[in-house]
C-alpha cells in the first residue's frame, strides 16, 4: 500500500516540474531580426552556402544548361514559341478515309518540356473498302452500306517531352540534328454525331533544317467513345444506334517554326 | 591529439558518465506510452543471440541491424528498434541514458553509450554524435564489447566520409590494431580497413611523416583494394612512380571496388597519368587522363594535362582539340591558363603562325581580367581588403545567369572573376570545410527542434500520467471499500499500478535527461563559433595560397607566351622569305591540302564547326567528345618538306 501511495504522490509531484527541454529551447531562441543586414559581402565568420552543386562539375555551379551532356545546343528550343503547319492521315474505322490538315502553337519551357494547342480539320469520306462493299451489295435490301461516323475535326492541348536529342549522319554526306519527343494530349474530336473527349498518346521526331525551322513527323494514338448513326435501315435512318469505342492512329507531317531569341 | 576542431569529448564524457543512484534495476515491462509507430520490415532490425555478444551490420545507415547478446535486456532492444525505425531521437536519447545508469554489464554500458550517440546522430547533431562514437571506440576493445565498438568505428568512418574535416581521434587511431585482431570475421575486418583507409588519406592530406603513414599501411595489409589504394597514394606522395603505377593499377583494375572507394577512381587515374608523364610515357599518361569521368572536378585539370601529353607526343591536332575543349561551354569558366599556351605551341609546331598568334591572344583576352584582379587584391593591404572566404561565398551565392548584371553593379575587388572564383571553390578544402560550417549552422536549428520535441514528449507523458493516476485513485478507493481486511488489491488494479510505474519511470528518465541535454546544448553553443572561426581561417589560408599560385602561374605563362611569340614571328618571317624563294610552292601546297582533305575526309567524321574561343559562335559541346577532340589542321611545315622532296625528284629526273 505504501508503494501505491508513493507511486501516486511521486507521479503527481513529478509532473508538476517544468519542462527543462522547453525552457532551454525558449532561452536560446534568437531574437527576431527586424533590420536587413547592411553588408553586401557574406559573413567573414562563416555563412551557410550550398556546396553540393560544386562537388561535381564545379564550373557549372549547378546551372542546368552547363551541367548537361550537351552544352551550347546548336538547335535550341528553350523558351521559344513554336508554330506548326501539318497534314496527315488518320487510320480509324476501315470504312472511313480521313485526311487531316492542321496547325498547332505552343511554348517550350525548357529543352525538354513544352505545351501546345493543337487543331486540325479532318477531310473525311468513305474508304475504298466501303465503296467496294456498297458496290457489291448494292441490290441487297438493308445492305450495301455500313454504319459509320465521320470525324470532322480535333482540338486539344498537348504536353511535349523531348527526350532524345542528337546528331545523325545522312548517308555519310550530311549531319542531321534530331529531336525525339513523346506527346500526351487531351482534347475533343468533333464528329458527325457530336464532340467526344479524346485523350491521346504520341511519339514524334523533328529534324532541324535551320535554327528556326524543323520538319516534324508525329504519330498519335487517340481514343474516344462515339455514337453511331444508322445508315442502312431506312426505318431508323439518321438515328443514333448505340455507342462504340473508336481507336484512331494519326500520322502527321509538317513544318515547325521556332520563334524567340537563343539563350 | 587533434580535438581542438571537434566537440570536446568532455561533453560526451560528462554525458556518458552521469549515473543515477537508486534507479530502477532489472527489466521493465513494455511501455504503453511510447508514441511510436514501428514500420513493418522484411528483415528484423534486431535478433537475439542466445550466447555471445552484441554486434551490428551497416551501422549508422538506414540498413543498420543488430544482433544482441543476453546482457542487453529486452526493453532496451525494443527501444533501440524504435530508434532505428525512425522514432524521435530524443526518446532514444533519454532511454539510452536510462540504460547507461542501470547497466550492470560492460557490454550494456558500452551499448548505451553507442545508443546515446546514435540518437544524437538521428537528431542530426553530428558533431556531438562524432564525439560520442569516439568515446565508445576509444575504449580498450574486448571480446565482450568489440561488436559494439566496431559499430562505433563504422559510424566514425561514415561521418568522416560525409565530413572529411572531422578528424579521427588519436586515442581511437591507437587502437586500430587491437580492433583488427579482435574482429571476428572478414566483414568486421572491412570496417577496420575502411577506417584505416580514411585515416591514411587524412594523414596524407595533413602531410604526416612517412613513419606514421607506414604504421597505418601496416593495418591495411591484406585489405585488398584498400591496401593498393593506400600504397598507391603514399607512393604518389613520395614520388615513387613505379610503386604508384603498380599499386594504383591494381586498384583501378579491381572489378570489386567497394562503393566507398569509387570516388577515388578519378584521383587514381590522374595520379597514374602524372606518374606516366614523369616517366615520359606520354601516350599512357594520355590514356589515363581520358578515363577521368566527365563529371569529375578533376576534369578541367585533367584536360589541361592531356593537352600537354599530346603535345609531347607530337600529336598537335589532338593537343589543339583538347585545348579548345577548355575554352568552350562550362569549362571556359575554369582556371586552365596553360591550355591556350599549349595550343599556341602546337599551332607553331605545324607552322600555322596566324592561328598560333590568335591562341596567344586568347590567353591575353581571357586571363587579363583574372590577372589584374588578383594582382590588385594581393597588392592591397590585409586590413583594407575583404576576406577571401567572403568573396568565395559571394561568388557561389551569385546566380551565374545574373553575372552580367552584377558585373555592372559591383566594384572591384568585390566581384570575383569566374576563373578565379571557380578555382577557389573547387578546392576540396573549401568544399569540405564549408560543408562543416553548414552543418554547424544547421545544428543550431536541430538542437532547438530536438529540445522542443523532448519537451512535447515530456508534456504528453505528464498528461497521460495525470489521467492515469486519477483513474487509478478511484479504482483503489472502490476496491478498498470492497476489500476485506488482509486482502490484497485486485489483479487488474495491481496491473494498472505497474503500468503507471513504468510511465513514471519513463517520465523520470526524461527529467533526468534534461540536465544532460542542457550540458550538451551549452557545450555545443560554446564551441560552435570558435570551431566555425577555425574552419574559416583554414579556408582563408587555402584560398590565399591558391591565389598566390594562380598569379604566379599566369605571370609565368605570360612570359612563356612572349617567347612563343618571338618564335612565331621568327618562323613566320622565315616562311615569307622561303615562300618568296619558292614562288611555285603556293600552288603545290594548295594541291597537297586538297589531297589531304580528301584523304582525311575518308577516315575522320566532320562533326561541324567549333569555335576556338568562348566568345565566338561555336558549335555544340558533347560531353563524350571532351578529351577526344581533334583539330583538322593541315601541317604546313610538312608540306614544305614534301615540296622540297618533289623538287629534288624533278631535278634528279
Amino acid at each position: 500500500m505504501q508503494l501505491v501511495m508513493k507511486t501516486l504522490i511521486y507521479g503527481c509531484l513529478g509532473i508538476a516540474v517544468s519542462s527543462f527541454f522547453t525552457a532551454q529551447a525558449a532561452d536560446k531562441a534568437p531574437p527576431a531580426s527586424t533590420k536587413k543586414p547592411e553588408v553586401t559581402l557574406p559573413d567573414p565568420n562563416g555563412e551557410k552556402v550550398n556546396v553540393e552543386q560544386i562537388k561535381e562539375k564545379y564550373w557549372a555551379r549547378g546551372e542546368e544548361s552547363e551541367m548537361g551532356v550537351v552544352q551550347n545546343r546548336l538547335y535550341s528550343k528553350d523558351q521559344k514559341i513554336h508554330f506548326n503547319i501539318y497534314g496527315g492521315i488518320t487510320a480509324t474505322d476501315p470504312f472511313v478515309a480521313v485526311r487531316t490538315l492542321g496547325i498547332s502553337a505552343g511554348f517550350y519551357f525548357s529543352e525538354y518540356l513544352g505545351l501546345s494547342a493543337v487543331v486540325w480539320k479532318s477531310f473525311s469520306g468513305i474508304s475504298a473498302a466501303e465503296r467496294t462493299f456498297e458496290d457489291k451489295f448494292a441490290g441487297v435490301t438493308g445492305g450495301g452500306r455500313t454504319n459509320y461516323n465521320l470525324p470532322l475535326a480535333y482540338y486539344g492541348a498537348e504536353l511535349t517531352g523531348s527526350l532524345i536529342y542528337g546528331k545523325l549522319s545522312l548517308v555519310g554526306k550530311k549531319i542531321l540534328y534530331y529531336d525525339m519527343h513523346v506527346l500526351i494530349g487531351s482534347g475533343a474530336t468533333n464528329t458527325q454525331s457530336g464532340a467526344y473527349y479524346t485523350p491521346s498518346l504520341g511519339i514524334g521526331q523533328q529534324i532541324y533544317v535551320g535554327k528556326r525551322a524543323a520538319i516534324r513527323l508525329d504519330y498519335r494514338f487517340m481514343a474516344y467513345r462515339e455514337t453511331l448513326i444508322e445508315r442502312t435501315l431506312p426505318s431508323s435512318l439518321g438515328q443514333p444506334i448505340g455507342k462504340r469505342n473508336n481507336l484512331s492512329n494519326s500520322i502527321t507531317l509538317g513544318v515547325q517554326f521556332l520563334i524567340g531569341a537563343d539563350k | 591529439m587533434k580535438t581542438d576542431m571537434r566537440w570536446p569529448s568532455a561533453t560526451v564524457s560528462i554525458l556518458l558518465t552521469l549515473t543515477m543512484p537508486g534507479a530502477l534495476a532489472g527489466e521493465i515491462a513494455k511501455p504503453k506510452v511510447a508514441n511510436v509507430v514501428v514500420p513493418i520490415r522484411a528483415e528484423p532490425l534486431i535478433t537475439v543471440a542466445k550466447s555471445g555478444f552484441s554486434s551490428s551490420q551497416n551501422a549508422c545507415t538506414g540498413l543498420e541491424r543488430w544482433r544482441f547478446g543476453p546482457n542487453v535486456f529486452s526493453e532496451w532492444r525494443e527501444e533501440m528498434t524504435k530508434l532505428l525505425s525512425g522514432s524521435m531521437p530524443v526518446w532514444g536519447f533519454v532511454q539510452a541514458l536510462g540504460l547507461r545508469r542501470q547497466a550492470q554489464s560492460v557490454e550494456a554500458k558500452v551499448f548505451s553509450e553507442y545508443w546515446v550517440s546514435r540518437s544524437l546522430l538521428n537528431g542530426k547533431l553530428k558533431h556531438i554524435a562524432w564525439n560520442g562514437f569516439s568515446v565508445v571506440a576509444s575504449r580498450e576493445p574486448t571480446t565482450e564489447t568489440v561488436g559494439i565498438q566496431l559499430a562505433a568505428l563504422d559510424c566514425l568512418s561514415q561521418l568522416h566520409r560525409r565530413y572529411p574535416t572531422f578528424e579521427f581521434p588519436e586515442r581511437v587511431n591507437a587502437r586500430i590494431r587491437n580492433y583488427l585482431s579482435l574482429a571476428p570475421n572478414d566483414r568486421q575486418k572491412q570496417i577496420v580497413w575502411e577506417y584505416a583507409g580514411h585515416l591514411l588519406r587524412e594523414q596524407i592530406s595533413r602531410g604526416e611523416e612517412r613513419t606514421t603513414l607506414n604504421a597505418t599501411l601496416e593495418v591495411l595489409k591484406g585489405a585488398g583494394v584498400h591496401e593498393s589504394l593506400g600504397k598507391g597514394l603514399v607512393a604518389a606522395r613520395t614520388g615513387n612512380h613505379t610503386q604508384t603505377l603498380n599499386q594504383l593499377e591494381k586498384f583501378v583494375m579491381n572489378p570489386n571496388i567497394p562503393e566507398v572507394l569509387r570516388i577515388y577512381e578519378d584521383t587514381a587515374h590522374v595520379l597514374m597519368s602524372r606518374a606516366y608523364f614523369a616517366s615520359q610515357q606520354f601516350d599512357r599518361s594520355a590514356e589515363q587522363l581520358k578515363l577521368v569521368k566527365k563529371s569529375s572536378n578533376e576534369l578541367a585539370r585533367g584536360l589541361s594535362e592531356l593537352a600537354w601529353a599530346y603535345l609531347l607526343q607530337e600529336k598537335q591536332s589532338e593537343a589543339i582539340g583538347t585545348s579548345i575543349n577548355l575554352q568552350q561551354g562550362g569549362l571556359r569558366h575554369t582556371f586552365t591558363p596553360e591550355a591556350p599556351m599549349v595550343m599556341a605551341m602546337a599551332l607553331n609546331e605545324i607552322c600555322q603562325y596566324p592561328e598560333s598568334l590568335r591562341a596567344v591572344d586568347t590567353f591575353r583576352r581571357y586571363y587579363e581580367k583574372p590577372y589584374r584582379w588578383l594582382a590588385k587584391y594581393l597588392g592591397t593591404g590585409i586590413d583594407s581588403r575583404p576576406e577571401l572566404y567572403s568573396l568565395a561565398v559571394q561568388y557561389l551565392k551569385n546566380d551565374p545567369r545574373d553575372r552580367r548584371r552584377t558585373l555592372a553593379a559591383a566594384p572591384l575587388p568585390a566581384l570575383v572573376p569566374n576563373k578565379i572564383g571557380s578555382e577557389w571553390t573547387r578546392s576540396p578544402l573549401f568544399i569540405s570545410h564549408q560543408d562543416e560550417i553548414n552543418l554547424l549552422i544547421e545544428s543550431r536549428d536541430y538542437t532547438r527542434s530536438l529540445g522542443k520535441s523532448g519537451a512535447n514528449e515530456q508534456r504528453k507523458l505528464a498528461a497521460t500520467i495525470k489521467a492515469h493516476s486519477a483513474s487509478i485513485k478511484d479504482k483503489i478507493r472502490m476496491a478498498k471499500k470492497a476489500m476485506k481486511p488482509g486482502q490484497d488489491l485486485p489483479a487488474s488494479v495491481r496491473n494498472e499500478l505497474a503500468s503507471l510505474r513504468v510511465e513514471l519511470t519513463f517520465y523520470q528518465r526524461f527529467r533526468q535527461g534534461a540536465p544532460v541535454w542542457r550540458v550538451v546544448l551549452a557545450n555545443f553553443e560554446k564551441n560552435a563559433n570558435p570551431t566555425k572561426s577555425k574552419l574559416v581561417k583554414k579556408i582563408n589560408e587555402d584560398l590565399l595560397t591558391r591565389s598566390q599560385r594562380m598569379l604566379f602561374q599566369m605571370e609565368e605563362i605570360a612570359e612563356n607566351n612572349q617567347l612563343i611569340e618571338v618564335e612565331i614571328y621568327n618562323g613566320a618571317s622565315q616562311d615569307i622569305i622561303w615562300q618568296n624563294a619558292h614562288p611555285d610552292y603556293k600552288d603545290l601546297a594548295k594541291g597537297m591540302r586538297d589531297d589531304h582533305d580528301r584523304r582525311s575526309g575518308a577516315k575522320v567524321w566532320d562533326w561541324g564547326k567549333v569555335a576556338a574561343a568562348a566568345t565566338e559562335d561555336g558549335g555544340e559541346i558533347w560531353e563524350d567528345e571532351l578529351g577526344s577532340f581533334k583539330a583538322d589542321l593541315y601541317d604546313n611545315c610538312e608540306s614544305k618538306d614534301k615540296y622540297l622532296k618533289l623538287k629534288r625528284l624533278s631535278f634528279a629526273n
